[in-house]
């Protein structure tokens, strides 16, 4: 069933919310329509939401600094906006103008948050303008318990800007797709994901991790061991602004891949475009990117292992733009070229390296090199042999 | 707020009246002109867009002017959305552009097209050319653009595109044509584009884009133009960026030519060919001599009709390959005979000179001034040739 929220407001009615009101009396698989005919704010706890709902407003409306749309606005920095608590599950929320109460504090726009023994699901968010907000933009808040994590939720063509935390977080979710959703100007990271399983497609991050007291590792896109972390067509600027200069950070990951993505920055010092590092991080597959004014396009650190690097694209002149891998590689493969306007700064092929021969899942004709022998050693009838160089 | 278009003189009447953010509802009762601009944010759908050769769902007849015009030369625009409807030829007229996106003087943040049919337009049927200020996100889901006669699709200026299940078919001077964009092309169709004789494009071209995605895509009877030098399914041109395609299928009758992915002479790259399908294509994925570096995976040709010789598609590389890397195996099947696995090794990166940046112990490259070429590996800090002999 279709509800207006306006066919709830009791007009006149001190501390009347026509929106919980509506939320409250919806039957699960409802529509709430909230007309962007004046602007709203929330109660003082927030708007919940614990049924499978979808709620939805007027398209954003701004143009050149003239904002129409369903505002929503955030009566103070210390509570969420939207709490989505189970049983909830289906709940889509679109076409909304959330502003929050800017400063600092722990109101976040969206709140989504299971518990130990109760999971939420399929969470739609499409066309939402989230900004201003004291802590996190959108916060997905799962549990590491079987029954406890947040499974399936999708961010489209959403934008998240000027949030005192990371524009959105997300903990303890699995299959979380991200696409056409732009993160700007968030005093933490644009998206920080952690123990989930995250993909971002046709993502732009700007401007993000600007608040003084972030960690080094802090990036514009930070995930921290995602079984599945998938960045691809992504688009990463100004992040040269803030301490942490970099733009996408894997740490721990298995299981990654970066590709067609394109990193510009101010030409500068020590910017980093994708880094990564943690023990046990890896495979994680950097396919072709482009840069633009990066310090350096790619560091993997020592404890990666098994990466793939493919050829990348610097556009500006040489002296601008390295790739840094460890040594011994661990299991890398590939050919970390640099392409630029002038040339390639060509590479050799990488070949799998580590201090002592592979003794697992040996096949005929592999190639290792062994940098305690400092020799080149192929599998051949069952052992390894150094193949003869000219001396 | 919702308005319905019926309430008022025109569409326009009701563009005029909307407040930025309001829904224009376009009812298909009866079809509607061309001639309609936008300069603010709103959202305007309609019932549909019907069938194809009729007036039902919600029809917008193409004739001299551009059905939709969008501009932001009075402001920056934060969002619009257009979905449910179509466009189709008024038979007699010539004229204007389906849906044309202009930026003078300020941007665009936001434009999505969900469900629009473009079918017969005399010109283009999308045009999202921000010349001027930039459009940062593009989203067309779900839209087709069939039998137009010039292009489906011409992006310039688009930070990010993202085409999500749309088809371009039959269009006369190619499928999508970027520039200078950021686009993304997931399980998108194209087929039998280009076929007019002033087609200038391939199914695809991709010309001097930061980025560039194409994943899951369908490419069909590419190799029908008049110009046989455009029986390209996906074409890549100019500049450097990032380009990776990989999970596509391109398919062909009974030609006899037609690529499947070319990559022209002065293309940088580095362009990522990951694994792909193809029937019937001669050459599976071209790179001209002294151009792009990349990475290049194993193809799948499954090359015969059951009633022809078949074709047997293959690689077409410059020799030496410069730059790439990977392996460029070629799986056979449906071939007169057994199926073929065109093994080959493992690509090594080549040139006049052994690399001195980017490098590291247990490398490998292939020098081809010295006489004979040699096979080099990093040990110890310096290239050392291996023994072949």
């Amino acid at each position: 069933m279709l509800i207006n929220v306006w066919d709830y407001a009791k007009f006149g009615t001190p501390g009347d919310d026509p929106i919980q009101a509506a939320l409250d009396a919806a039957l699960p698989g409802d529509r709430i329509y909230i007309p962007g005919v004046v602007p709203y704010t929330a109660p003082s706890a927030g708007w919940l939401i614990d049924k499978s709902l979808e709620v939805y407003g007027d398209l954003d409306g701004s143009l050149s600094g003239t904002i129409k749309g369903t505002i929503l606005n955030q009566p103070n920095s210390a509570s969420p906006h939207f709490k989505v608590l189970p049983p909830a599950g289906n709940v889509h929320l679109h076409d909304l103008r959330l502003h929050g109460a800017g400063g600092t504090g722990a109101g976040v726009g969206i709140l989504c948050q299971s518990t130990t023994s109760a999971h939420l699901e399929e969470i739609r968010l499409r066309r939402l303008f989230v900004q201003g907000f004291p802590s996190y933009g959108i916060r997905f808040d799962g549990v590491h318990a079987l029954n406890g994590r947040i499974i399936g939720a999708s961010v489209f063509d959403c934008l998240v800007r000027d949030c005192s935390g990371a524009g959105i977080s997300i903990l303890n979710a699995d299959s979380v797709m991200l696409a056409g959703t732009s993160l700007r100007d968030n005093q933490g990271s644009g998206l920080t994901g952690t123990a989930s399983g995250i993909a971002l497609y046709q993502c732009d991050l700007e401007s993000n991790s600007r608040a003084a007291g972030l960690g080094a590792l802090d990036a514009n896109l930070k995930l921290d061991n995602c079984e599945m972390a998938r960045v691809d067509a992504c688009r990463f600027t100004g992040f040269q602004l803030g301490p942490v200069k970099k733009a996408v950070v894997l740490i721990g990951c298995g299981g990654a891949m970066v590709d067609a993505c394109d990193f510009e920055v101010e030409p500068g010092t020590g910017t980093e475009g994708i880094v990564v590092t943690g023990s046990g991080a890896g495979p994680a597959a950097i396919l072709s990117n482009r840069f633009k004014e990066v310090n350096v396009l790619i560091r993997i650190d020592p404890g990666a292992r098994d990466c793939v690097v493919f050829p990348q694209y610097a556009d500006n002149a040489a002296g601008i733009g390295t790739i840094v891998l460890p040594y011994p590689n661990e299991g890398m493969y590939g050919a970390p070229h640099i392409v630029r306007p002038g040339g390639v700064e060509m590479s050799g092929l990488l070949v799998p390296s580590s201090a002592a021969d592979p003794t697992t899942g040996l096949r005929q004709g592999m190639l290792s090199y062994n940098t305690t022998l400092q020799s080149l050693r192929a599998y051949v009838n069952g052992t390894w042999n150094p193949v003869a160089l000219d001396p | 707020m919702l308005i319905n278009a019926m309430d008022y003189a025109s569409l326009n009447a009701a563009i005029a009246a909307a407040e930025p953010g309001d829904r224009i509802y376009v009812p298909g009762v009866r079809p509607w002109p061309s001639g309609n601009v936008l300069t603010k944010s709103v959202e305007i759908f309609g019932d549909g867009p019907g069938t194809p050769g009729a007036l039902d769902g919600t029809t917008f007849i193409a004739d001299n002017a551009d059905v939709f015009t969008i501009s932001s030369h009075l402001g920056a625009i934060g969002s619009i959305h257009l979905r449910d409807f179509k466009i189709k030829q008024s038979g007699t007229l010539s004229g204007g552009t389906g849906i044309k996106c202009v930026t003078p003087g300020h941007s665009v943040d936001s434009l999505r097209l969900e469900r629009i049919s473009a079918l017969g337009v005399k010109s283009d049927a999308f045009v999202i050319d921000a010349a001027g200020q930039f459009v940062r996100n593009l989203e067309m889901t779900s839209c087709l653009a069939v039998s137009n006669e010039r292009l489906g699709l011409l992006l310039r200026n688009v930070r990010l595109a993202r085409l999500v299940n749309s088809f371009f078919n039959s269009n006369g001077h190619g499928g999508v044509y970027a520039e200078n964009s950021g686009v993304a092309i997931y399980v998108g169709g194209m087929e039998q584009n280009s076929k007019g004789a002033l087609a200038s494009q391939g199914q695809i071209e991709v010309r001097n884009c930061p980025l560039a995605r194409l994943d899951a895509c369908h490419f069909e009877l590419f190799a029908q133009a008049v110009n046989t030098n455009r029986d390209i399914a996906c074409d890549i041109a100019d500049g450097g960026g990032a380009i990776v395609l990989g999970g596509c299928y391109f398919a062909l009758d009974n030609s006899t030519h037609g690529t499947a992915i070319r990559i022209q002479a002065g293309t940088k790259g580095p362009v990522t060919v990951l694994c792909n399908r193809h029937t019937r294509v001669t050459t599976l994925v071209e790179v001209a001599a002294n151009t792009a570096v990349g990475a290049l995976l194993p193809q799948f040709d499954d090359g015969a009709d059951g009633t022809s010789a078949g074709v047997k598609g293959d690689y077409l590389l410059p020799s030496p390959p410069g730059g790439m890397v990977g392996c460029t195996s070629v799986r056979r099947v449906g071939v007169p005979g057994p199926d073929q696995l065109v093994l080959r090794g493992l690509l090594v990166p080549s040139g006049t000179t052994p690399p001195t940046t980017n490098v590291q112990d247990g490398m490998l490259f292939f020098e081809t001034d010295q006489s004979p070429p040699a096979l080099l590996v990093r040990v110890a800090g310096a290239w050392r040739r291996v023994l072949t002999a």
